[in-house]
């Protein structure tokens, strides 16, 4: 559904997306992920014909977003990071206004349709200014649903609103899957990891990673860690002994316990159980850790950031 | 959102010194291409360019580095180019439909459209014409204005009527040589090489409507020497080159300069070698003659006359037995039975009190009646307007006139005509004798016009009126004799041209205090208090939801 | 062409649901009503009113109008993001400008119609107005007035702050204004004759006002109004460069 080609978008002398490509299938919600300046912003403006690539080229559903723009943009539904509203419309004059912009014929039966799934249909005859935030984003989203697009293109959806709202954007996007594309771009890894199937990593205009966030984990994160608390220990000095314990590969002296990393593939808590009791220590607390995108994120853009020093 | 609109941002300002540094440097550029050189605004305006620029440059550093370090060049370039090119089309389209002069006159009364005369006075200039018009730059909207109807006329004429256009202040020594002032139009006639000829030159005095002050203009140059009026002097006649107190030299002048071709001729002359009045005589001026005319000579005016000419008498009352148009004389009886006018050997005493005449024997022009004649006499806002007789014979209208006649000028009801010439001539002595003298009112001015032939005859009982000592003294004299004049050779009837309806004065509104009050109620509080109470119902109904 | 139709009906909408358009109407109103009354007041056993009387006070009056009707228009749209998604949907960047300036001169035209029926006032009450007058002066001060609108365009196309774009467009609309006073800056008469033409005034004032319908003058407007439009165009399609 969505190719993307060596794509690159320069302004003047700084380069803002650099030779990225990637693709989508039907059907696939793919994130985009990056800190703030990565060129996430930059590289849906250019997808959905906003603005045109300085080199590289992309289709969306078969049509150069360059050559074929309006096609293009028929066939997208975007959500800018700011959700654009118009305060003094009602909910249903400011869907109507975009299904017709977007040449949707006999628009009312899709705005119903559309409104309703935001759960806003009680509220369609409201001025958009009276709205709250979290239905603001939902009508947003609305705006973006009502032609149909085969791709929807959603920036940073999730910001600036409550918890539970954020719940159920997510719940959203998730639900579009079953009869659209969905490029999704966010800060917040755990997001990522929750809705998206696929997900490609920006940094600074490059893909530094690609793939679910599983492999993604895998391939960063290969061992497990595990977190414990100790009691009874007086004055002595436990890390030496905890990395002494056969598989550990590094330990992190946290605030009220340490944080064990593993070798790949090993289960390592048997033996800690068994090396502290050895000791004469009370374990506490033991628990494995889930190693999060946002650690792997932290990683890859340190290493990264390493790199570009060392050239 | 919305409460933070009104509050400026940095950026906002950094913008806004961006773009006045922009407009500042254009018309700093403009306003030294067009000088040619670096006048005192053109630094104003380079100075205040400047301070836009650093102000760009200390609000909003980072937008003013990225602007001159060629990001947007390209893209810019390009987008700037097509506008110019557009506006350059745009020019083009208009120069081409400026040149057409495509113009349509909406106004009912088609107030910007030449008539049909006008055409008519067009098609015979005899030689190119050139309106040139005085407009300094304050004067530019009048100039615009005036342009509409000068270059209808350069239109109409097929070029052959052109404008020039002189600025006084920038040229005050061509203006000084035609002794022009700001905003006034001048016409005159081009040789064959396109020079003015500098004898051709007229002042057009803008009265009312253009199109009327500038064809009668026209007009009157084309009748330039057409009008001439030919003085008798063959019977002891005033003269023209007489330039003291009695003599006619104003008059003459006078009328040259309106056109006229003044002419002095023998009429005993002409009868002793029995020639008649030639026809170029548009009038024939009897001022004052001092012999009584002969029968041949009675013949010849008469002749004259019908041939549709025109005589202007001006006769003195006669204290002698022998003299010009005594009552009985031949000629007098050739008036009275050919004109149904003629002069009686009477002299018109005023009584009227509270006038300033120096003397009752100085008759002023008390009753008027409406002609060309005192078109410009006793006007109702000039109190200098009126006409004065010093010595002037009572005139005799006859009742049932073989031809139309008429009273010009009238004595008071108060006034009678002393009869009894001897003593007043002798001993300055009248008195109202019951039964001999005539009681007024008494024609002074009478006129008569014979419908078949147009032949005209204008009598006025008094010759000084229009002397070099008494034309100016008071002003109607003056007005008299032209209005005479005027009549009698239907002078301004031939120049003036069919009207447009635009001539016609103008309807004058009626409207009653009530009726107006009640438009200002609809128009000022109605319909905007309606509006503002269909928003408010809007706002609230909407809100509301 | 489709999205100019929604543009301008979304903007004609924008109009009659804001209590801040009926704000300016009931104004425009106002002084269109004050200057025709006292131009009747003036003609009373004088003269025939005058029909031009509302579009002489408009020359003056769209300096002001004009930018409080077009500044919201696309600075706006940049402020709230709008714009963003505008440029995305399937419609030309000329379709957004087109249909907002032609929703903008509709505005003005509704609101000129109703002053244009106080002629029937004038009719009726026995005033006398010079109907071809009326006729001249309207066709000219709608071309003028569209011509205003689409100056204040310029300018809310070119920056985000209404304020900025509503300053900046009155002090343009002035200069452009001053024609028949252009000779107290300038002393050459010829060059006046030349900036004169370049002014609105200059295409009003001693035409259309007095009731003379001039092709050059429909042009000049006509011309402006795309020149303007074109800038406007130019500069709403910078944003997807700059």
């Amino acid at each position: 559904m969505i190719e993307v080609k060596e794509l690159t978008k320069r302004y003047g002398n700084k380069t803002a997306v650099d030779r990225i490509s990637f693709s989508a299938g039907a059907g696939e919600i793919l994130g985009i992920l990056g800190p703030n300046g990565a060129g996430k912003t930059s590289t849906m403006r250019m997808l959905t014909g906003f603005m045109p690539p300085t080199d590289g080229s992309a289709t969306l559903d078969g049509f150069d977003i360059v050559a074929d723009s309006m096609e293009v943009r028929r066939r997208v539904g975007y959500m800018p990071e700011r959700v654009p509203l118009y305060p003094d419309m009602t909910v249903e004059e400011y869907v109507r206004f975009w299904a017709k912009l977007r040449g949707v014929r006999r628009p009312q039966k899709s705005i119903e349709a559309v409104l309703d799934r935001v759960q806003l249909l009680d509220r369609r005859r409201s001025l958009v200014r009276s709205l709250s935030k979290g239905l603001k984003q939902r009508l947003g989203l609305a705006q973006t649903l009502v032609h149909n697009p085969k791709v929807i293109i959603l920036d940073e959806p999730t910001i600036g609103i409550d918890p539970q709202q954020v719940i159920e954007v997510r719940a959203a996007v998730r639900d579009l899957a079953h009869n659209h594309t969905v490029l999704f771009s966010t800060h917040i890894l755990s997001e990522a990891e929750q809705v998206c199937d696929r997900v490609i990593i920006l940094n600074q205009g490059r893909i530094v990673a690609e793939g679910t966030p599983a492999e993604l984990r895998q391939k960063l994160y290969p061992g497990d860690s595990v977190f414990v608390q100790i009691g009874g220990v007086g004055h002595a000095k436990p890390e030496k002994t905890l990395r002494g314990i056969n598989g550990v590969k590094q330990v992190q002296k946290l605030a009220g316990g340490y944080a064990l990393e593993a070798v790949a593939g090993r289960d390592i808590r048997a033996d800690v159980v068994k090396r502290i009791q050895q000791a004469g220590w009370t374990l506490l607390e033991l628990r494995p850790v889930a190693v999060t995108l946002e650690d792997i994120f932290l990683k890859i853009v340190s290493r990264e950031d390493a790199e570009e020093q060392a050239e | 959102m919305r409460d933070d609109s009104i509050i400026l941002t940095r950026s906002d300002i950094g913008q806004f010194a961006s773009i006045a540094f922009a407009l500042f440097a254009l018309i700093a550029a403009l306003s030294y291409f067009y000088a040619g050189e670096v006048r005192p605004h053109t630094l104003v305006l380079i100075a205040l360019a400047a301070l836009s620029l650093i102000a760009w440059a200390l609000i909003t550093p980072s937008e003013f580095v990225g602007f001159f370090t060629g990001r947007q060049a390209r893209r810019g370039t390009v987008a700037v180019f097509s506008s110019v090119l557009v506006i350059g089309i745009i020019s083009m389209a208009y120069l081409y439909v400026e040149r057409q002069v495509i113009a349509y006159d909406l106004t009912e009364t088609r107030e910007f459209t030449l008539s049909d005369s006008t055409a008519r006075i067009i098609e015979r200039l005899p030689r190119d014409l050139r309106i040139i018009g005085f407009y300094s730059a304050e004067n530019i909207a009048v100039r615009e204005m005036d342009d509409q109807f000068w270059r209808q006329y350069e239109v109409l004429s097929a070029g052959r009527i052109q404008r020039i256009y002189i600025d006084p202040v920038e040229q005050p020594a061509v203006a000084e040589t035609y002794g022009a002032q700001d905003g006034d139009i001048f016409i005159a006639f081009v040789d064959d090489n396109g020079e003015i000829i500098p004898q051709s030159i007229s002042y057009v005095p803008m009265i009312d409507k253009h199109e009327r002050d500038m064809s009668l203009a026209i007009n009157r140059l084309l009748q330039e020497g057409s009008f001439a009026a030919f003085f008798d002097i063959s019977h002891g006649q005033r003269s023209l080159r007489d330039t003291s107190s009695g003599g006619l030299s104003i008059a003459g002048e006078l009328l040259g300069l309106n056109g006229w071709r003044v002419v002095e001729f023998d009429l005993q002359e002409l009868v002793a070698n029995d020639q008649p009045i030639p026809d170029e005589a548009s009038v024939v001026v009897l001022s004052r003659p001092r012999q009584p005319f002969a029968p041949a000579t009675i013949d010849a005016i008469d002749d004259y006359l019908r041939r549709g000419g025109s005589l202007f008498i001006m006769a003195d009352p006669v204290f002698a037995d022998s003299g010009f148009l005594l009552e009985d004389s031949a000629f007098n009886t050739y008036l009275w039975e050919s004109w149904g006018i003629r002069a009686l050997d009477a002299v018109v005493v005023e009584l009227l009190p509270g006038l300033d005449n120096p003397s009752p024997l100085d008759v002023v022009s008390i009753q008027i009646f409406d002609s060309p004649i005192t078109a410009n006499v006793n006007l109702p806002d000039e109190p200098d307007s009126y006409a004065m007789f010093r010595l002037a014979r009572a005139l005799e209208i006859s009742n049932t006139p073989p031809v139309n006649n008429g009273r010009a000028v009238l004595s008071s009801n108060m006034s009678y005509a002393e009869t009894d010439l001897v003593a007043l001539g002798l001993r300055d002595e009248y008195d109202f004798d019951e039964g001999e003298d005539l009681p007024g009112p008494h024609t002074l001015v009478g006129f008569a016009v014979d419908a078949e032939t147009n032949g005209r005859i204008v009598l006025v009982g008094d010759s000084d009126f229009a002397t070099d000592g008494q034309i100016g003294a008071p002003p109607g004299n003056a007005q008299l004799f032209f209005g005479s004049l005027n009549w009698l050779t239907e002078f301004e009837e031939r120049i003036t041209f069919g009207f447009q309806p635009s001539a016609i004065a103008p309807p004058t509104i009626f409207i009653s205090p009530s009726q107006l009050d009640q438009v200002s109620f609809f128009v000022i509080f109605l319909v905007p208090g309606l509006v503002l109470l269909l928003g408010a119902g809007m706002w609230f109904y909407r809100s509301r939801r | 062409m489709n999205g100019v139709g929604v543009i301008f009906w979304r903007e004609m909408r924008g109009y009659f649901t804001s209590p801040y358009a009926y704000l300016i109407a009931a104004a425009f109103l106002l002084l269109a009503g004050f200057f025709f009354v006292s131009n009747l007041w003036l003609s009373v056993e004088q003269t025939p009113a005058d029909p031009a009387a509302i579009p002489e006070f408009l020359s003056f009056g769209m300096i002001f109008f004009a930018p409080l009707l077009t500044m919201r228009m696309l600075a706006e749209e940049t402020r709230e993001g709008t714009m963003e998604l505008l440029l995305t949907a399937p419609v030309s960047d000329s379709a957004i400008i087109i249909g907002k300036f032609l929703s903008a001169w509709g505005f003005y035209t509704i609101l000129l119609g109703i002053t244009a029926s106080y002629q029937i006032i004038l009719v009726n009450i026995g005033a006398f107005p010079d109907l071809g007058k009326a006729v001249a002066a309207y066709i000219g001060i709608w071309l003028y007035g569209g011509a205003c609108l689409s100056v204040g365009l310029v300018y809310s196309a070119l920056t985000d702050s209404q304020i900025v774009a509503g300053f900046l467009s009155m002090a343009t609309l002035f200069l452009l204004y001053l024609g028949d006073n252009i000779g107290l800056i300038v002393a050459d008469v010829e060059l006046a004759r030349l900036l004169r033409t370049l002014t609105l005034q200059g295409h009003f004032s001693t035409s259309f006002a007095v009731g003379i319908f001039r092709a050059e003058d429909v042009v000049f407007f006509a011309g402006l109004i795309t020149a303007m439009l074109f800038i406007a165009i130019r500069i709403v399609e910078s944003r997807r460069w700059r």
